[in-house]
C-alpha cells in the first residue's frame, strides 16, 4: 500500500468519525441552529421585499416630516391676520418704530394733530362763504 | 436558502466547536455565517454558497481566536486566571448518550473516543494546516472550493493539507484507523 492509498483510507475514516459525530449533536445545539437558520432564512425574504425593516422607519420619518412641513405652511397661510388688523399694524408700524429720525414727530403727535385741525377751515372756502354770507345776511336784516 | 443551510448546519457547527473548543463560540460562529450568507450573497448561484458559507465561517472562528488570544495576554499581564473560554459549556452527556443515529453503544463510544482523538490532534496543529483538513477532507470540498473558502491558492491548500494529514497521521499512530 503506497502513502496515497494510506491518505485515503486515512481521510475516509476520519470523514466517518468525522460525519457520526456531527449526526448525534445534543438536542439544545439543534434547537439553536435551527432557529439561526430561521433567522438567516427570515433576513432573506425582508431583503426580497425591497421594503425591509431597515427601510420603513427612515421612510415612515420622510413621510412623517413631509406632512409637518405642507401642515405649518397651510397653518400659517390660514392664519395669516386680515388687512388693517392689529397684527398687520404691528407690523407696519414697525419700520417706523425702529427708525430714530421719526422719532421727534412721534413725539409731537398733539402738535401735528392741531395744526392739521387749523388747516382744515383753508381746505374748504365754498362752506365757510356761505356762512359768512348768511351771518352777514342776518346781521344785515336785524340791521336793516 | 433555508435547504442549503439545514444541509450545512451540522457540519459547520461542528468544524467550529473543533476549532474553537467551545460550544456556544462554535454557535455564534455558525449562526453569523448563516446571517452574513443570507445576507451578502443570496442572490449569488447557490452552488457558490458552501465554499463562500465556509469562508465567512473561518473568517469568523478566526476572529474569535484573535479576540480569545488578546484576552489570554492582558489576563496573564495582570496576573488574572487564565480564561481561553474553552469547554465552557460542553453539552448534556446523558442527552448526548442518545443517538439519532440507531448505533449501539459500543459503537458510539468508539466512534466518540476516534473523534475525541482526532479533534485533539486537529488542534495540535497549526492553523492553516487544520482548515485545510477539515475544509477539504472533513467537509469534502473539492481544491478550488478550499483555496476559495481559506483565500489562498490551490497549491498552498494542497501543501497544508499534505503536511496536515502527515502530522496527523503520526500522532494518531495506525490503531485510530
Amino acid at each position: 500500500m503506497n502513502e496515497q492509498e494510506m491518505d485515503d483510507i486515512f481521510a475516509k475514516h476520519a470523514r466517518d468519525v468525522f460525519l457520526a459525530s456531527a449526526g448525534s449533536l445534543d438536542p439544545k445545539v439543534l434547537a439553536r441552529l435551527s432557529e439561526a437558520r430561521r433567522q438567516a432564512v427570515d433576513a432573506v425574504e425582508g431583503s426580497r421585499t425591497g421594503f425591509s425593516l431597515t427601510w420603513r422607519i427612515p421612510a415612515s420619518a420622510l413621510a412623517l416630516a413631509f406632512v409637518g412641513v405642507i401642515g405649518g405652511a397651510l397653518w400659517s397661510e390660514g392664519s395669516a391676520p386680515a388687512p388693517g388688523s392689529s397684527f398687520t399694524a404691528a407690523n407696519t408700524d414697525a419700520p417706523m418704530m425702529m427708525a430714530s429720525d421719526n422719532l421727534d414727530m412721534y413725539a409731537d403727535m398733539d402738535f401735528y394733530q392741531w395744526l392739521a385741525a387749523q388747516d382744515q377751515p383753508a381746505q374748504a372756502p365754498a362752506a365757510d362763504t356761505s356762512v359768512d354770507d348768511s351771518d352777514d345776511d342776518d346781521d344785515t336784516g336785524v340791521g336793516g | 436558502m433555508n435547504r442549503f443551510l439545514a444541509e450545512v448546519e451540522k457540519r459547520a457547527f461542528r468544524i467550529a466547536q473543533v476549532a474553537l473548543r467551545s460550544v456556544e463560540d462554535a454557535q455564534d460562529a455558525v449562526q453569523e455565517a448563516m446571517f452574513q450568507l443570507a445576507k451578502r450573497y443570496s442572490e449569488r448561484p447557490p452552488a457558490e454558497w458552501r465554499p463562500l458559507f465556509y469562508k465567512i465561517l473561518q473568517s469568523r472562528i478566526r476572529d474569535t481566536q484573535r479576540r480569545r488570544m488578546v484576552r489570554n495576554k492582558v489576563l496573564s499581564f495582570f496576573g488574572g486566571q487564565k480564561d481561553d473560554g474553552e469547554e465552557d459549556s460542553m453539552p448534556d452527556p446523558i442527552v448526548s448518550a442518545i443517538d439519532t443515529a440507531g448505533r449501539d453503544p459500543s459503537e458510539q463510544v468508539a466512534q466518540a473516543d476516534a473523534m475525541e482523538a482526532l479533534e485533539v490532534a486537529l488542534s495540535r496543529l497549526p492553523g492553516r494546516q487544520r482548515e485545510a483538513f477539515m475544509l477539504r477532507i472533513l467537509e469534502g470540498l473539492d481544491v478550488e472550493q478550499t483555496a476559495q473558502a481559506m483565500g489562498c491558492s490551490e497549491g498552498s491548500v494542497k501543501t497544508h493539507l499534505s503536511r496536515a494529514m502527515h502530522s496527523l497521521r503520526e500522532s494518531l499512530g495506525e490503531h485510530w484507523q
